[in-house]
């Protein structure tokens, strides 16, 4: 049911912003590239004044539109939990849809913003407590990306997103991986 | 043109970015309180919540400070106070803030507040009540609250009760001023009102509130007496220099009870205040000029006493001038430049010692740079060939460097 739920988040989410991307683009007529990527999470969970740090392995793929515009849909799964004293924390999953508008610096580099939506599933065990929620809401954040060597087709990238920010709760996440331009 | 039309993209990618932003956050979803309020119960170990206040009876319009009590008497007690949700039976009567304050409004009633903690929960009923204030005790607030009685120097916490109309009796130190009849006992306001008092005497105490006072019944009188056994003053013999401060302490026996803090309430005094004096606060001692003191405390008939020895002022720094950030002065080759060098002491002056101090060369061989060491050309630097070399500075056990580069 959960599975479902997201689903129809995700799926809610897409049409909207590839509408105002398509405005933001003005209407013209862009021939793209399909992408695929690969990606190592390390996050930070704040919340009871605590931080756990879980990480997960997250796979993606998405269209660039143009040099500076690109959308990715991904998809993530816990790699590892954290704990702090008696409490074990982990993302069990992790959907989001995000938008790129970067700006090269070079011809081989590229630092961008990042905007779009997430969901993910926090899991919390200890000696009184076991349950998991789950969470959606805004991500942003920035990064960068490298070409491997010139005129290749992977690009390195390393990403910083903010995925939750509610008075009780701060989910962010650091993203190194790899990505495939056909 | 091309500004116009740098605008208008700019203006246009920013909209539709805030766009994207303000839509987007509109989806979001997922409470944390829950997961939030069982992270505090499983990291403070909470077994049980108790819900306190000093009243149970508040006067309408008046507000109380409500506390949270978890796992109360046991070794892992915590206040929970910050964390809870509250609630309140009737809202037309009163409200709780975040972090336990209970407002009050215009009308008489009971109210059950209750504080809420994951699984946890705790009630405690408040009556609020528009009855008139009767009259005003000041009670000691010690084990024993009926016995007014305390040591020279040696600070007595009070309170005061309002008796009411409708027969209930509230605790209002927070709300009454107070006053004393003689300028030898001291009131202090803080968490606690307390009374000090410097000699053997009987002052009266008063708590006021509107036109209710409790001289209004029986004056209350301190007993303040003399059972102080003794004082140690530490720390002992200090060297200070000019300019430098120190504190100092006072632990005092009162008949079974020992060393209890007095710093605060004895009397202090300098033997010689050109030398060093305290300050209009107590306890802290600034030193003037060289020479030695005595310093004492009297508490009635007990005193302790030492020596402070003053020193002249410390040397703190040496700074060579000029001071910039990179700490480098260039110089074309074949010219000169004169450098000169700040001594700053303890006592916050400073003093040219360009004429006093040692002057030299970092490098050894000297092949770049050389500075004069000879009066009235001290510090005076010749570029010899090009390249970086450091000057030196030494006075009064300290150095300082600078970095010279020949151009």
């Amino acid at each position: 049911m959960r599975e479902d739920m997201r689903l129809i988040k995700i799926i809610k989410a897409i049409p909207l912003s590839s509408i105002l991307l398509l405005v933001m683009i003005s209407g013209k007529a862009v021939a793209g590239s399909l992408f695929v990527d690969a990606s190592y999470v390390g996050s930070s969970v704040f919340i009871a004044e605590q931080e756990f740090k879980p990480t997960l392995l997250q796979v993606g793929i998405g269209w660039q539109f143009t040099d500076r515009f690109a959308m990715q849909i991904s998809q993530a799964s816990a790699e590892s939990e954290d704990n702090v004293a008696t409490v074990t924390s982990e993302i069990e999953t992790m959907s989001s849809v995000m938008f790129r508008y970067g700006s090269p610096v070079n011809s081989n580099v590229n630092v961008y913003v990042m905007g779009g939506h997430a969901d993910f599933d926090l899991k919390t065990t200890g000696n009184t407590l076991s349950n998991t929620e789950n969470f959606s809401g805004t991500s942003w954040g920035v990064g960068f990306e490298e070409r491997a060597s010139k005129n290749s087709d992977f690009r390195l990238h390393f990403d910083y997103v903010i995925h939750y920010n509610q008075d009780e709760l701060k989910v962010e996440s650091y993203q190194l991986g790899m990505r495939y331009v056909f | 043109m091309f500004f116009k039309k740098l605008i208008r993209q700019a203006f246009s990618r920013l909209s539709f970015g805030l766009f994207i932003l303000t839509i987007l956050n509109a989806c979001s979803e997922g409470d944390p309180t829950n997961l939030y309020e069982s992270l505090i119960v499983e990291f403070n170990n909470v077994q049980s919540m108790a819900l306190e206040s000093d009243n149970s009876v508040i006067t309408t319009g008046d507000s109380l400070q409500l506390t949270v009590i978890g796992n109360k008497s046991q070794p892992d007690e915590v206040d929970l106070t910050e964390y809870v949700s509250w609630s309140v039976s009737d809202d037309a009567l009163a409200k709780v803030k975040s972090g336990g304050l209970m407002e009050t409004f215009s009308t008489d009633g009971v109210v059950t507040i209750t504080a809420s903690l994951s699984s946890f929960s705790a009630t405690l009923p408040i009556t609020l009540s528009s009855a008139a204030l009767n009259s005003i005790d000041v009670k000691a607030d010690t084990a024993t609250p009926d016995t007014l009685e305390t040591s020279v120097c040696r600070p007595l916490a009070l309170k005061a009760l309002g008796n009411y109309d409708d027969t209930t009796t509230r605790d209002i130190t927070d709300k009454v001023s107070w006053s004393t009849s003689t300028a030898s006992a001291i009131l202090k306001t803080g968490s606690v009102i307390s009374l000090s008092n410097f000699e053997v005497s009987t002052p009266g105490i008063a708590a006021t509130l509107g036109a209710i006072s409790s001289d209004d019944m029986t004056p209350v009188t301190v007993n303040v007496i003399d059972d102080i056994d003794s004082l140690v003053l530490s720390p002992l013999t200090p060297t200070l220099n000019v300019g430098e401060t120190q504190s100092f302490q006072v632990l005092a026996d009162f008949g079974g009870d020992t060393g209890i803090d007095i710093s605060s309430t004895v009397s202090w005094a300098s033997s010689d205040p050109v030398k060093a004096d305290f300050n209009s606060n107590n306890e802290v001692l600034t030193a003037a000029l060289s020479g030695t003191t005595t310093v004492t405390a009297v508490c009635g008939d007990q005193t302790d006493n030492t020596l402070v020895t003053v020193e002249g002022k410390a040397l703190d720094s040496l700074t060579i001038e000029p001071d910039n950030a990179v700490r480098l002065v260039r110089i074309n080759l074949g010219e000169t430049a004169q450098l000169s060098v700040t001594a700053k002491y303890s006592d916050l002056t400073e003093e040219d010692v360009t004429d006093s101090a040692e002057w030299s060369v970092v490098n050894p061989v000297g092949i770049f740079i050389s500075v004069d060491n000879v009066s009235p050309n001290k510090g005076l630097v010749s570029a010899d060939a090009i390249g970086d070399d450091r000057v030196k500075v030494t006075f009064g056990g300290q150095e300082a460097t600078l970095n010279v580069t020949v151009q």
